[in-house]
């Protein structure tokens, strides 16, 4: 459990330093996007792609419910969170949202997110590691993006303090899956599927368009491509 | 070696050629497709094509790890200078008609260069095991239909035939069946080389899709779309290998 909470901790914590370093300029801060995004997606395939064969194989049933489940949670909240967002920063056709609706959505994708971990976690402390790596690498920019949404009504400080709100659910939900899946039978595989599922929505729906707005895609396809490389080739022997 | 099981791995990768025809079936239809459909059409072969280099990498890796990722670095390597090489060339015009038949060559040209590394993929996969083997043709031969859409959909839309549009569409693919079999032959005796090449085909084929049709999937429709698409034949993929 401390290797767990250590690793969740930390990525709560990225997503508070995102929202206190975010650069000023619209130029940088859009390259730091395009880059951790990048990272972060090949990451997350190459966890994703272990922890489904790991579900897979304890239970394919359970495994392909919960990578449904998985999927189809993701898509809803992904969609709320997208029009709360640009709503918030003043996109057109949007509604305005408050404050606390912007952290609540942030809040419920983060909490899909520790699904993944407590279940990696569960399963192997190794493979957990590397999935809490994508994480953390994914909440510095999210954090970011969360205080260019909310720096309009408050400092940088109280942003940073809404993007720990936002990333407190990914270390509780994580460390509740975490024993659920070493306590209960059958859910083990229903949490891997779900958290492939989260994993891979997630990377392709969010961070690789934001990867491709940013940078050039041949930059980018090298960098997803490296990082899930590693990731696949140390989950196969992991 | 007995030629048995090269005959075979030609076939397979033969097969896979075909069906990269089978792109040109809609056109007896529709006189072009349209961009919402090939961008899932891409999605669905995205998932599926990830899904098979994942498991050549986790394949090769439980030989060697460090050899395998050296060879999904040569992979990338060898897509990106053969990138580059192209895009200093200025392919001839052949009979096809139309204005926009040098944009068609060319596509047939980057097509039938990227088919290579699926060639090497069949290849070594052979080399791997049957049912690795079994996962990567149906992979790669489910992924030529949406190729086959594509430059069908160029063709098309510029006076080819539907006969014709099949023919190019198999011609692109035919380095499959010509590398399949090198491939299989060189990890076949040189045992240490598999972790290698199967590295090299993961390697390689992660990168086309993460390069060309991931991006030219979201330029046509919403990134979400594409993200349920994707992953639900990455999924496929994933039983595909949890049976076989």
């Amino acid at each position: 459990m401390l290797p767990l909470l250590t690793w969740s901790a930390a990525g709560v914590a990225a997503a508070a330093l995102g929202a206190l370093l975010a650069p000023r300029s619209a130029v940088n801060r859009a390259r730091l996007v395009g880059v951790a995004s990048a990272v972060a997606a090949g990451l997350m395939l190459g966890v994703a792609y272990v922890i489904a064969q790991q579900g897979l194989e304890i239970a394919t049933v359970p495994a392909l419910l919960g990578a449904g489940t998985g999927l189809l949670l993701t898509h809803v909240v992904g969609h709320r969170r997208s029009c709360a967002t640009s709503a918030r920063i003043g996109s057109p056709g949007g509604v305005p949202a408050g404050r606390s609706h912007l952290v609540a959505t942030h809040a419920l994708h983060s909490a899909s997110e520790g699904v993944a971990m407590g279940a990696a976690f569960a399963w192997a402390p190794e493979l957990g590691a590397l999935t809490a790596m994508a994480l953390i690498v994914h909440n510095i920019p999210e954090g970011g993006l969360l205080a260019v949404g909310l720096t309009g009504a408050q400092g940088r400080s109280m942003a940073a303090v809404s993007a720990l709100i936002a990333r407190l659910p990914q270390l509780i939900v994580a460390a509740a899956v975490w024993w659920a899946a070493v306590s209960l039978d059958g859910v083990l595989a229903a949490a891997l599927g779900f958290g492939f599922a989260a994993l891979v929505y997630l990377a392709l729906a969010e961070l690789l368009p934001l990867s491709y707005a940013h940078r050039g895609r041949t930059s980018i396809a090298l960098m997803v491509s490296v990082a899930a490389g590693v990731v696949a080739a140390l989950g196969a022997i992991g | 070696m007995s030629v048995q099981p090269v005959v075979l791995v030609f076939l397979a990768a033969l097969l896979t050629a075909v069906a990269t025809g089978l792109g040109a079936l809609p056109f007896i239809f529709l006189r072009s497709g349209t961009p919402r459909v090939l961008a899932f059409a891409n999605a669905g072969a995205a998932g599926l094509m990830l899904g098979a280099s994942f498991g050549l990498l986790v394949e090769g890796a439980a030989i060697g790890a460090l050899q395998t990722y050296l060879g999904a670095l040569l992979g990338v390597v060898f897509i990106l200078g053969t990138q580059r090489v192209l895009g200093h060339s200025h392919p001839e015009v052949g009979d096809i008609r139309g204005a926009g038949a040098r944009q068609a060559l060319l596509i047939i040209v980057v097509m039938t260069v990227h088919s290579m590394a699926e060639g090497v993929a069949v290849g070594v996969a052979f080399g791997g095991g049957a049912s690795l083997a079994a996962a990567i043709t149906i992979a790669i031969a489910i992924h030529n239909i949406p190729e086959g859409l594509a430059i069908s959909a160029v063709l098309r839309g510029r006076g080819a035939s539907v006969v014709a549009c099949a023919g190019w569409s198999i011609f692109s693919s035919l380095p499959q069946p010509l590398l399949a079999v090198p491939a299989f032959i060189f990890v076949e005796q040189f045992r240490q080389a598999l972790p290698y090449g199967l590295g090299f085909a993961a390697g390689a084929m992660i990168f086309m899709v993460l390069v060309e049709l991931l991006p030219e999937a979201y330029e046509q429709t919403s990134g979400r779309g594409i993200a349920l698409v994707t992953t639900a034949s990455l999924v496929m993929m994933l039983l595909v290998q949890q049976f076989l």
